[in-house]
């Protein structure tokens, strides 16, 4: 039994199956992306919004009033259309994410110190978990009944978390003011579940202006009420948790029926999944009957655990950081040993070992930033440096060809930029040095009568630079893909790739500045291909243009290995101002890049990591992308100013060069 | 100055009137008063680090009020904003014909050095690098100001002090100090006050009501955990107090808050709807 409003809102997924969306429907798709960030404000971490149907039941049921995060994912509707204003609908999303990510706020996932833990208990593993959820999975896991604790405690820690949040923030309040309003009122308290959904409801019931209607033991609020104080941290939940299970569970052990028993027996998995040595075993409790006397209640080692002190759960962070001698780095270093070439140095440093002649010429390994650990995982990508293959020069001059009006003008502006920077600024009226021919020509006007001019001042505003750029292709397969309109229907993503760093190396070669040419793709964190199809000391030459017109779509874009590559070759490049422009279609993916293959945020925050250390290294990565879809995920890949989303590929030629010339500062 | 009604209309003045004769409002975050201070005493020069809006010119009028104060003269204060044009000449200052001769005017460093005055190069990394060279013997022991178009130098007036700031946040790719000029300052590093510390601010700068000031620093906080990545800088303090204004001339505080916050710190609409939402989870 749940409220009606409660199941609309889980249902409203479903029910949009069956129609169109309405005008006051919010989506998830539409929602993610500000919700995602909305959450980071909050609570300064990035929560991943997720919809409800992907949380473990244990977390979000419609039995309950709010979801719980987990501390990495909030958990929203994917369509809600319950009320009849979009604003409304909107404000749900709102206080869904706020609750769950105040769950950082209010030190819902703090815990005791795995040292001292060890220490007084001998139990460390789950302490050094790096899970926000560990040591409550593991505390609520040591229960008889999870799955009981498990339901009283998040509906305590949910009330103690939204009234920590309707303290500090004044609006969230009167979101949940208004929301429990219409949540409500009490429901009949059937089974333990409604018990838990009323106190919740009591618990706050001055924020929401209701009186409390009880129906259920006095003694359940007795120890309850205490999360709702001021200054009631997780240990008040965790202890009120002891108290009201030991109040429920005998109740609720006389009235299940064997069909519920195995029904409840499934929420203990998100438990004993990862927690295998956990005291807790559901088939002794259940069968108690039957078995033994003397099982404790509620195990004695959890009350102790409550005396420890809690602490912050942490996420470790920052750049150059690496993973320390813990589990998951003795693994992670075990898994990458044998395959990987252990004479090529990670840190970047190219040692030549050209074993196959003509092709392939290096080997190296690069770290890759796993953002669920919080650190690089070692060695972990093997790049392939690797000479493109030659195909047609002529294939290559002739997509040229048809962009030549754009290659005119842009080759003209160039050679006219490289002039500029090598003369005198004259004729200013304000200026650094007096022009003496200009100063003689106003005084013999002066002289003669006729109006002087003001222009008698010169100015050497720029000074010529020195830049290095480097252009990255994405060569993933997806680069296959046809343009079906405009004037270059028919051709592929790639053919404009190529054209447009064809257009812009004939620019170049006019102003002078040191530019190569490279492409990646690859297939698995074992096989990172690095093309080189220019290097900053070649010419454009024949072999250049043989091997732009030898490119072909490859495989997968594992994006982060490639731009530490670049950025390990821009690193050797003495010029003052370097530039790295990444031109790709797509987001990062690969079948390996992060745990889950459809899970795209692995491969986003690694490239993130990638281009955050090429900036700590002085170098401007810029990143182009011919994906209409790629503003969802390039703001938070790259910095507000540090990418462009085009919304034809046709405009890439032409745009390119504009983005070369603004970073360039000219 | 003042008009016989009471309005105020504007007046050129020359660096050296630029004084403070009244106290300006600044709230001490930590030690930074009394680090300048003795870094006044000790004739060094000082780079002022921190983000933009946070603080630094108006800590800068504080102490060159309260120093002018301490020692009971006047310290003007004599503000350049660099950029990628500025010269040497604009510093140092220029010869300009003058009718049938050749004048030379004095730029505000020079001005700075000769009157004994605080010279205050504002985003110094936005100046080109030649340019900073200028300074090199005026920032250290020498304390000294080449003027090479007159063929000579100017000795620093002992109450003369060199200040520079930047912004590490956004200039750290581009735009960097030379190891040799960052190397002739003293730090004072800035960043945006806490929240309590924040709202005192505001309100003392606004007017407005404490509870108020309060959400706007909370706001504040909240909307600075957007940075790095997503966001290239969050709100600035000088923003909120900005809201905080609006809200004192009548002005609903979330829309306030859109207007002063929301859209001045992003152009991004998935950004400023997450504003946006942080702005209604602080407003009522």
């Amino acid at each position: 039994m749940t409220s009606s409003l409660n199941l609309a809102i889980y249902m409203s997924a479903l029910l949009d199956e069956a129609g169109e969306a309405g005008r006051a429907a919010v989506t998830l798709e539409e929602a993610r992306a500000s919700f995602s960030l909305f959450g980071k404000g909050l609570s300064e971490k990035y929560l991943q919004a997720k919809p409800l149907g992907d949380a473990p039941a244990i977390l979000a049921n419609p039995r309950r009033p709010f979801p719980f995060s987990n501390g990495r994912e909030v958990y929203l509707p994917p369509y809600l259309d319950v009320f009849d204003s979009r604003e409304e609908n909107w404000r749900v999303f709102r206080l869904y994410t706020s609750v769950q990510a105040g769950q950082w706020e209010a030190g819902t996932f703090d815990r005791p110190r795995a040292d001292e833990a060890a220490a007084r208990h001998g139990r460390q593993a789950w302490m050094e978990r790096k899970e926000p959820l560990a040591f409550l999975r593991f505390f609520l896991g040591s229960f008889p009944m999870p799955f009981l604790a498990a339901d009283i405690f998040i509906t305590l820690e949910t009330a103690r978390t939204a009234t920590v949040m309707a303290r500090c923030f004044g609006g969230l309040a009167s979101d949940l003011a208004w929301f429990l309003a219409r949540l409500g009122p009490n429901i009949e308290p059937v089974d333990y579940r409604s018990v838990l959904w009323n106190v919740f409801f009591d618990l706050l019931a001055p924020l929401a202006g209701n009186p409390a209607q009880r129906g259920y033991p006095r003694e359940v609020m007795a120890a309850a009420e205490t999360v709702a104080d001021p200054g009631a941290d997780l240990k008040h939940s965790l202890d009120a948790t002891l108290a009201i299970y030991a109040i429920l569970e005998p109740q609720l052990m006389a009235s299940l029926v064997p069909e519920e028993r195995t029904l409840l027996e499934g929420a203990d998995d998100f438990f004993t999944d990862t927690m295998p040595g956990l005291r807790g075993n559901k088939a002794t409790r259940f069968g108690r009957e039957e078995e033994a006397e003397g099982i404790e209640l509620v195990p004695p080692e959890l009350a102790e655990a409550l005396n420890l002190d809690f602490y912050s759960y942490l996420l470790p962070a920052g750049i150059g950081e690496f993973l320390m001698e813990d589990a998951l780095g003795k693994k992670l270093a075990q898994d990458t040993a044998p395959d990987a070439d252990r004479k090529v140095k990670a840190t970047g440093k190219e040692k030549a070992d050209v074993e196959e002649a003509g092709v392939e010429e290096h080997r190296l390994l690069y770290p890759e930033w796993d953002y669920l650990a919080g650190g690089y995982r070692r060695d972990w990508a093997t790049l392939y440096g690797l000479r493109a293959e030659e195909g047609s020069a002529q294939a290559a001059k002739r997509l040229l060809a048809e962009w030549d009006d754009l290659v005119r003008e842009v080759t003209r502006q160039f050679r006219m930029l490289r002039l500029q920077e090598r003369t005198w600024r004259k004729r200013l009226e304000w200026g650094e040095e007096i022009d003496i021919s200009e100063a003689v020509e106003r005084q013999v006007a002066l002289r003669c009568g006729l109006p002087p001019t003001e222009k008698v001042y010169m100015e050497k505003r720029r000074i010529t630079r020195e830049v290095s750029a480097l252009f990255l292709l994405d060569l993933s397969a997806s680069t296959s893909s046809e343009i079906t309109e405009g004037g270059h229907t028919g051709e592929t993503v790639l053919q404009v790739l190529v054209a447009s760093v064809a257009i812009m190396a004939r620019a170049l070669e006019q102003l002078g500045d040191r530019y190569g040419i490279y492409g990646f793709s690859g297939y698995g964190r074992k096989r990172v291909e690095f093309l080189r199809i220019k290097s900053f000391d070649e010419p454009l030459g024949d072999a250049v243009w043989q091997r732009l017109g030898g490119l072909k779509p490859m495989k997968s874009t594992r994006m982060g290995t490639a731009v530490r590559h670049a950025h390990h070759l821009l690193n050797a490049e003495l010029s003052s101002l370097k530039m790295m422009l990444l031109l790709s279609d797509g987001y990062p993916q690969d079948y390996d890049y992060g745990e889950d293959r459809t899970d795209r945020e692995y491969g986003l925050r690694d490239t993130a990591r990638a281009l955050r250390e090429a900036e700590a290294g002085h170098i401007i990565p810029f990143n182009v992308t011919v994906d209409a879809a790629g503003h969802d995920y390039l703001r938070r890949m790259c910095p507000p100013h540090g990418y462009l989303v085009l919304k034809s590929v046709e405009d890439l030629p032409a745009e390119l060069p504009k983005v070369y010339l603004r970073l360039r500062g000219s | 100055m003042d008009m016989d009604d009471g309005t105020k209309v504007s007046r050129e003045i020359s660096y050296e009137e630029y004084v403070f004769c009244e106290e300006p409002f600044y709230i001490p975050v930590g030690d930074e008063v009394e680090t300048f201070r003795a870094a006044y005493q000790a004739s060094l020069p000082v780079n002022l680090k921190g983000p933009t809006g946070c603080g630094k010119t108006r800590f800068l009028e504080y102490v060159s009020w309260l120093l002018g104060k301490e020692g009971g003269f006047n310290l003007p204060l004599i503000t350049v904003a660099c950029h990628e044009d500025l010269t040497a000449g604009d510093l140092v200052g220029r010869y300009l014909l003058r009718g049938d001769e050749t004048v030379w005017v004095d730029g505000p460093l020079t001005a700075a050095v000769k009157t004994g005055a605080i010279c205050y190069l504002d985003e110094v990394v936005e100046a080109r690098k030649d340019t900073m060279v200028l300074i090199h013997p005026l920032a250290d022991h020498r304390r000294i100001l080449p003027l090479e178009k007159k063929g000579g130098f100017i000795r620093a007036h002992p109450r003369f002090l060199l200040v520079v700031s930047y912004n590490p946040g956004y200039q750290s790719m581009l735009k960097d100090l030379k190891i040799s000029t960052r190397q002739r300052f003293a730090a004072i590093d800035f960043s945006y006050p806490d929240r309590a510390v924040e709202a005192r601010i505001i309100a003392g700068e606004s007017g407005v009501a404490e509870a108020v000031a309060q959400q706007l620093a909370l706001l504040g906080e909240r909307a600075r955990n957007l940075g790095e990545k997503e966001l290239e800088e969050g709100p600035s303090t000088r923003l909120l107090i900005y809201a905080a204004r609006l809200i004192g001339q009548g002005v609903e505080p979330r829309r306030a808050c859109e207007t002063a916050v929301v859209s001045a710190v992003s152009d991004d609409p998935v950004m400023q709807q997450a504003m946006r939402d942080l702005v209604a989870a602080v407003f009522p």
